[in-house]
């Protein structure tokens, strides 16, 4: 169990910097600034409907956070292993008995408590706000949204720490880690129509999307938080009237399935590279 | 058991050859001095030692454990001061060694550990990155020492202190040997090691030169002697005569000395052509080679 002390040891070394401090002023400053911008927004819907909801405000944060969560995770964890084998801190590591699988598990087990923390605060400030000035407020939905933001942070600190883990230099790492936001969150997207085009001729399937490529689109970790958020908050609307096909492939639970693959296995890929070569 | 066993190691860095077929072995609770100039092998032999790196050919044993398949296990019983370390800068240099008697699973006390390195008690809840260096190496020995380990690794361990550090660097290893543990450092300064080692390595581009108690490596290596002589008067027909003699490598002068290095059975012939040449030797002095010069005999030149 050495990777509970790499755990702590990290989670401690954060709290004394201000990495934590700033992660947790910004989540509150994101989340209770977007619930308050929420209701002068919906005072002034087009729809003429006064109520201010959470709901709403679900389906209004969502895209923010598909952004700045994914974005503060790798910042989080890019240099977890990196910055230690730079700067030489990796051999005072790494001659107590510690084995490399547990360097990196401990890392990410200590940096996504690290950002779990300011979501968790984040959240709750945000709830306050609701509380205070919302009409109706529906704690289930908010909760389940504030669950799977964790998880979405979790993916992409576990992944901030797997790229951290492939090299010894600082800024290659960060390279790596801005590469991989930018194929997997934007270039990713076009894919799907990329296949359909290649197959049928035309970028946009008529009519209903065919399943593999509805699936394509949610593989990166934010889309697949979406559909998650979709599928287990269905009253927030998120994903307006586009039809579907039936498919497991399509549930909320492989939405959940390809957020736990993307958690495990990029750490994993990492851990590899990483003991396979010398320090 | 021998607590180091390196048979025919040899380690690749792309087409640079750090090791080149080491053969090593360092028995249980001796202090083991290994030693060469910057850039022989020592620290990648430590690194291999420890697993950071992993060898390219050769077979690595530590307290008769595979160093790499059973690394964790041997990092359960040794105790490390690397080589180019850096602190956590934000943790405290308790929490530094908090860390390792964490990591080791024992119940050592801190502060005993860093009052034998030398860590004032006001410096020990202050932020390790505000340490001078001198201070991280004493940190770093404080977390070696956690858990009483069989055997103790130093990777210039005097790196950044100064004399009085140094002194009390090699008391912690008398101490360490005392107890019976096994320690195995590295240095290259020969003289550092001469007070603490039972015995020593020398490396020398990847390869072990020798492998000898201090004595030993005097007696084997022909440095020869210095002989200093006081004369009436230096004048250039005495130093070239000096020079002419059969066994003499260095001769150099001062306003009435003439220091010679030469072969121990060149002695008389140099007097002797001194004086041929007139002048008077009032007084002389020989004395044995410097350890620096015996050091240098293995590790420099076409040996």
């Amino acid at each position: 169990m050495s990777w509970t002390v790499v755990a702590k040891k990290d989670f401690r070394d954060a709290l004394r910097s201000r990495m934590l401090w700033g992660l947790t002023v910004l989540f509150v400053l994101f989340m209770a600034g977007i619930a308050y911008a929420y209701t002068l927004f919906a005072n002034q819907a087009p729809t003429g409907d006064p109520t201010v909801d959470s709901l709403g405000l679900v389906a209004f944060l969502s895209s923010p956070v598909s952004l700045l969560v994914p974005i503060t995770g790798l910042v989080v964890g890019h240099k977890a292993i990196a910055g230690e084998v730079e700067s030489g801190s990796a051999k005072l590591l790494l001659s107590l008995p510690h084995s490399r699988r547990d360097a990196v598990l401990g890392k990410v087990v200590g940096r996504t408590a690290v950002l779990s923390l300011s979501i968790v605060v984040g959240v709750l400030a945000g709830i306050l706000v609701t509380l205070a000035l919302y009409d109706t407020v529906d704690l289930a939905a908010l909760a389940i949204f504030g669950v799977l933001s964790l998880v979405l942070g979790a993916v992409y600190t576990s992944i901030g720490v797997g790229i951290s883990a492939t090299t010894r230099d600082g800024g290659r790492a960060t390279i790596a880690a801005a590469s991989f936001f930018l194929v997997i969150e934007v270039i990713w997207d076009f894919v799907p129509w990329a296949v359909n085009y290649l197959l049928n001729g035309s970028f946009i399937p008529t009519g209903t999307p065919p399943v593999w490529f509805a699936f394509l689109g949610r593989i990166a970790p934010s889309s697949a938080y979406s559909y998650a958020l979709n599928t287990y908050i269905p009253e927030a609307g998120l994903t307006g009237g586009m039809r579907l096909p039936d498919s497991i492939l399509l549930s909320g639970g492989a939405a959940l399935v390809i957020l736990l693959a993307w958690l495990v296995l990029t750490p994993l890929v990492g851990y590899l590279r990483f003991n396979a070569r010398d320090l | 058991m021998a607590a180091i066993e390196l048979s025919g190691v040899r380690k690749e860095f792309g087409d640079v050859t750090a090791l080149q077929g080491v053969d090593l072995s360092v028995e249980e609770g001796e202090v083991f001095g290994f030693l060469g100039p910057n850039g022989a092998g020592k620290s990648t032999t430590i690194d291999i030692l420890l697993d950071f790196v992993r060898p390219t050919a050769g077979d690595v044993r530590v307290l008769g454990r595979n160093a790499q398949r059973d690394s964790l296990s041997i990092r359960d019983d040794i105790g490390v001061l690397p080589e180019g370390f850096h602190v956590y800068d934000r943790l405290t240099g308790r929490q530094h060694v908090e860390f390792a008697i964490e990591s080791k699973g024992v119940d050592d006390d801190p502060d005993a550990l860093l009052e034998r390195t030398g860590i004032e008690p006001s410096a020990r809840d202050r932020k390790a990155g505000g340490y001078s260096k001198g201070m991280q190496q004493r940190l770093a020995l404080a977390m070696a020492l956690v858990g009483e380990p069989d055997l103790i690794i130093l990777d210039e361990p005097s790196t950044g202190l100064d004399p009085n550090g140094a002194r009390e660097m090699r008391d912690v290893i008398r101490e360490e040997s005392a107890r019976g543990a096994t320690v195995f450092f590295s240095s290259h300064i020969l003289e550092q090691v001469e007070a603490v080692c039972d015995r020593v390595g020398i490396l020398r581009r990847g390869e072990l030169v020798a492998e000898d108690t201090i004595r030993g490596l005097r007696e084997n290596v022909s440095t020869g002697t210095v002989l200093t002589l006081v004369v009436s008067e230096v004048t250039p027909e005495a130093i070239e005569a000096v020079e002419n003699v059969d066994g003499v490598s260095d001769v150099s002068s001062d306003r009435d000395t003439i220091r010679v290095h030469a072969d121990n059975a060149a002695k008389t012939r140099v007097l002797d052509a001194i004086e041929r040449t007139g002048v008077t030797v009032e007084d002389f002095a020989t004395e044995d080679a410097s350890l620096d010069e015996v050091f240098a005999a293995y590790t420099e030149g076409d040996r």
